[in-house]
C-alpha cells in the first residue's frame, strides 16, 4: 500500500470520526431538549403547567396587600422574604370561573424577560416530566384566551394540560 | 366638632410623615405634608349620602365650599362605614381643597425613606389612576400602600373640586 493511499485511509477514518462525534453531539443536545419539566397547578377543574425554570418560589397565600385602582386580575402585593412581588390572579385572563380560594391556594413566583410576578393557584400538584414530541400545539377547543396565552398541551392518561405562554401573558397584563 | 391641625414637621430629606387611615379592612397612608386638617365629624350635620349630585360626592360641608368625597368609594374598596367617628382629611393642591371620608384616622407616623419602596412594575403599569404611588415595608409582612387621594379623581370628578372647593 502507497503512502498517499495510506494517508487517504486515515483520512477517511478521521473523517468517520469526525462525523460520529458530530452526530453525538447533536444526539446529546436532542437528547437534552426532549423531556421537559413543568409545574403543575390548578385553576377551577384545569390544570396549568408552567416551565419549571420560570418558577423561582412557591409560598402560601398570605398577607397580599391589596393596592386601590388596580385591574381586578391585581391582587395586590406581598413581602416574600424581602421581595415585594406583585400577586396576579390569572383566571379572569383565562376566561375561567372564579372559586373561593382555600388553603390549598399557592403564590406561583415566576419570572420571564426580567418581569416577575406571584401568579395564584387554587392547587399545586407536582412537577412533571414530559418528552416534547408529546407536546401539541394549543386545541382550538381551548377558547380565544386560553389558546392565546398557552404555548401547547399534553394529554395525559387523567387530565389535560395546558402548558402556559408566562411570557404572553405578563408582556400583556403589564400594558 | 373636634378640629385639630397637623404640625409639619416632615424633615426635606430622609424621613416622611404618613397619616394612617383606616377603610373597611383597609390601612393607607397619605404624606401627612398633603393633609391640610384632619377633624373627626359629626355625620349628623351632613346630609349623607348625597348620590344624586355624584356617586362618590357624600356632601358639602361650610356653605357648600368644601366637596367631601368618600375615599373608600373613589378607590374601589367599598362605602366608608359612616360611623359616628368617620374622620375627614382635608386636603388642599393647587389652592384647591377637598376632602375624603374614611372611617377612621389610626396615627401619624415618621417613616424613614429607606423603608419605602417602589410599587412591583407590573402592579404599576396596571394601575387604572396613579392613586397608589409606593409602598411602606412596615413590618417584614406588612405592607402599607401610600396614596395620594387627589389622584383618584376622574376629569368629572376634578370639575366638582375646581367648581365648588376653591379656598
Amino acid at each position: 500500500m502507497s503512502e498517499e493511499s495510506k494517508e487517504t485511509a486515515n483520512e477517511d477514518i478521521l473523517e468517520k470520526l469526525r462525523r460520529r462525534n458530530a452526530a453525538q453531539g447533536a444526539s446529546n443536545t436532542q437528547r437534552s431538549e426532549v423531556r421537559q419539566r413543568f409545574l403543575a397547578f390548578r385553576l377551577d377543574q384545569e390544570w396549568f403547567g408552567l416551565e419549571v425554570q420560570q418558577v423561582k418560589e412557591i409560598s402560601r397565600l398570605d398577607n397580599v396587600t391589596r393596592v386601590p385602582l388596580t385591574p381586578e386580575y391585581v391582587m395586590g402585593i406581598t413581602n416574600l422574604r424581602g421581595n415585594i412581588t406583585a400577586v396576579i390572579d390569572i383566571r379572569g385572563v383565562l376566561g375561567i370561573e372564579y372559586q373561593a380560594l382555600t388553603a390549598q391556594a399557592r403564590i406561583i413566583v415566576a419570572g420571564v424577560q426580567g418581569l416577575e410576578a406571584g401568579i395564584i393557584a387554587e392547587q399545586v400538584k407536582e412537577v412533571v416530566e414530559v418528552v416534547k414530541s408529546q407536546i401539541e400545539p394549543p386545541l382550538l377547543t381551548l377558547g380565544h384566551e386560553r389558546g392565546k396565552y398557552s404555548s401547547g398541551v399534553v394529554q395525559q392518561a387523567n387530565r389535560m394540560l395546558v402548558i402556559l405562554n408566562l411570557n404572553s401573558i405578563l408582556a400583556d397584563l403589564k400594558i | 366638632m373636634l378640629d385639630f391641625r397637623l404640625k409639619n414637621t416632615e424633615a426635606i430629606a430622609e424621613v416622611i410623615q404618613l397619616v394612617l387611615v383606616e377603610i373597611g379592612k383597609t390601612t393607607l397612608a397619605v404624606r401627612a405634608s398633603n393633609v391640610k386638617r384632619l377633624q373627626q365629624i359629626n355625620l349628623n350635620e351632613l346630609e349623607l349620602p348625597n348620590r344624586g349630585i355624584h356617586p362618590a360626592l357624600s356632601a358639602y360641608v361650610y356653605s357648600n365650599d368644601l366637596p367631601i368625597f368618600d375615599l373608600g368609594q373613589l378607590l374601589g374598596l367599598g362605602s366608608t362605614n359612616y360611623q359616628a367617628e368617620s374622620q375627614l382629611l382635608i386636603i388642599e393642591q393647587a389652592n384647591r381643597r377637598a376632602g375624603f371620608l374614611v372611617d377612621q384616622a389610626q396615627e401619624v407616623v415618621q417613616v424613614e425613606l429607606d423603608e419605602l419602596d417602589l410599587l412591583p412594575e407590573l402592579v404599576e403599569r396596571s394601575r387604572l389612576r396613579p392613586a397608589a404611588w409606593a409602598l411602606w415595608r412596615k413590618s417584614t409582612k406588612d405592607i402599607i400602600i401610600l396614596i395620594e387621594p387627589t389622584e383618584c379623581f376622574t376629569i368629572e370628578e376634578w370639575q366638582i373640586v375646581i367648581n365648588k372647593g376653591s379656598r
